[in-house]
């Protein structure tokens, strides 16, 4: 077992671990904008622990892919997330209850009480 | 006769765009897994399509980048990953559907275009947090965070998201920014040492992608 093997055995661990993480936060969080953290997050981490760790036990032409699929994982992960939670935000989704502030909340009453559009 | 000095503006300006040809060449060849000259043309011919057909928007680059800062960067996002995908799992444990969060708002004292995308593209690859709203005109950040117990946690919260900017800021910013980051003064956004960063996090195996 080389260097490389031990590597990347626990990069792949490690990565499922982060999977099931994941997974456990979108079980057990109360609203979608929680979900989500624990959904794209800890999972991004995961995956690309799990394409680092097979990338080693390939030649480098076939692990750039990889590499490829981890740097788009990470350049469209926030996206989504900020596109979902902000949809999440607008329609009400999110449940209110469950935030101890809300300074947009505040801002958008405050504007709409002096009659501009948030 | 508009199209047609847009065209020409296009093409005057088309030798600014060489580096995005290169990088979607680069792309392009990852893609195909090999290496030869046919697909080096083929790649050198469909990015030069794509640049051309679908053009950016011109944005202001008055950023610099500074190589080593990128680094520390790169370094500390890796800390950040890691630490806060721990604290995420600690929250949905051990509170789960109970677990409180916030919105907070935090200036943002870059006003470089890319410089507040990247930062709050950052900001949001953590687990826990993420940018829900960005108001540009009055630089403002709109942050969701995950596991806030009350909200005295607000500013716990704000300096976090300061930090993560001034990291961006130092590494790609334009000198303006750098010198905006002085005004928030020392407790907000001058600390040196990576935040938060827990043995854990720094005695964890080196990255292989930092081997080679």
């Amino acid at each position: 077992m080389s260097v490389g093997d031990v590597i990347s055995a626990v990069l792949l661990i490690g990565g499922a671990v982060f999977c099931l993480l994941g997974a456990l936060g979108v079980l057990w969080f109360p609203d979608v904008t929680a979900r989500l953290q624990a959904a794209t997050k800890p999972q991004t981490l995961g995956l690309i622990m799990l394409l680092v760790g097979t990338a080693i036990q390939l030649d480098f032409l076939y692990g750039s892919g990889l590499i490829m699929v981890a740097m788009f994982q990470m350049i469209t992960a926030p996206v989504i997330s900020q596109m979902v939670g902000r949809v999440a935000y607008r329609t009400g989704a999110m449940r209110k209850e469950s935030l101890v502030v809300d300074e947009l909340g505040e801002r958008l009453a405050r504007e709409e009480g002096t009659g501009k559009s948030g | 006769m508009s199209k047609m000095t847009a065209l020409l503006a296009t093409r005057r300006h088309a030798w600014r765009r060489a580096p995005l040809v290169v990088w979607l060449t680069l792309v392009w060849l990852m893609l195909w897994g090999t290496l030869d000259v046919a697909t080096v043309l083929g790649g050198v011919i469909v990015a030069s399509v794509v640049v051309l057909v679908f053009p950016m928007p011109p944005i202001t680059r008055r950023g610099r980048l500074r190589p080593l800062r990128v680094l520390q960067l790169l370094w500390w996002l890796l800390a950040d990953l890691f630490t806060s995908a721990f604290q995420v799992a600690w929250e949905s444990i051990s509170y789960g559907p109970r677990t409180k969060a916030g919105i907070v708002a935090v200036p943002v004292p870059a006003d470089t275009d890319h410089v507040v995308a990247t930062a709050a593209n950052l900001v949001s690859l953590g687990p826990g947090k993420f940018v829900l709203q960005i108001d540009r005109e009055q630089r403002v950040f709109y942050v969701y965070a995950l596991g806030m117990q009350g909200e005295e946690d607000a500013a716990k919260i704000r300096r976090e998201v300061l930090e993560m900017q001034s990291w961006v800021v130092r590494a790609i910013g334009s000198d303006e920014d750098v010198r905006a980051l002085d005004h928030l003064g020392p407790t907000e956004a001058d600390q040196p040492a990576p935040p938060s960063a827990p043995p854990s996090a720094g005695a964890r195996p080196t990255p292989p992608e930092e081997d080679r």
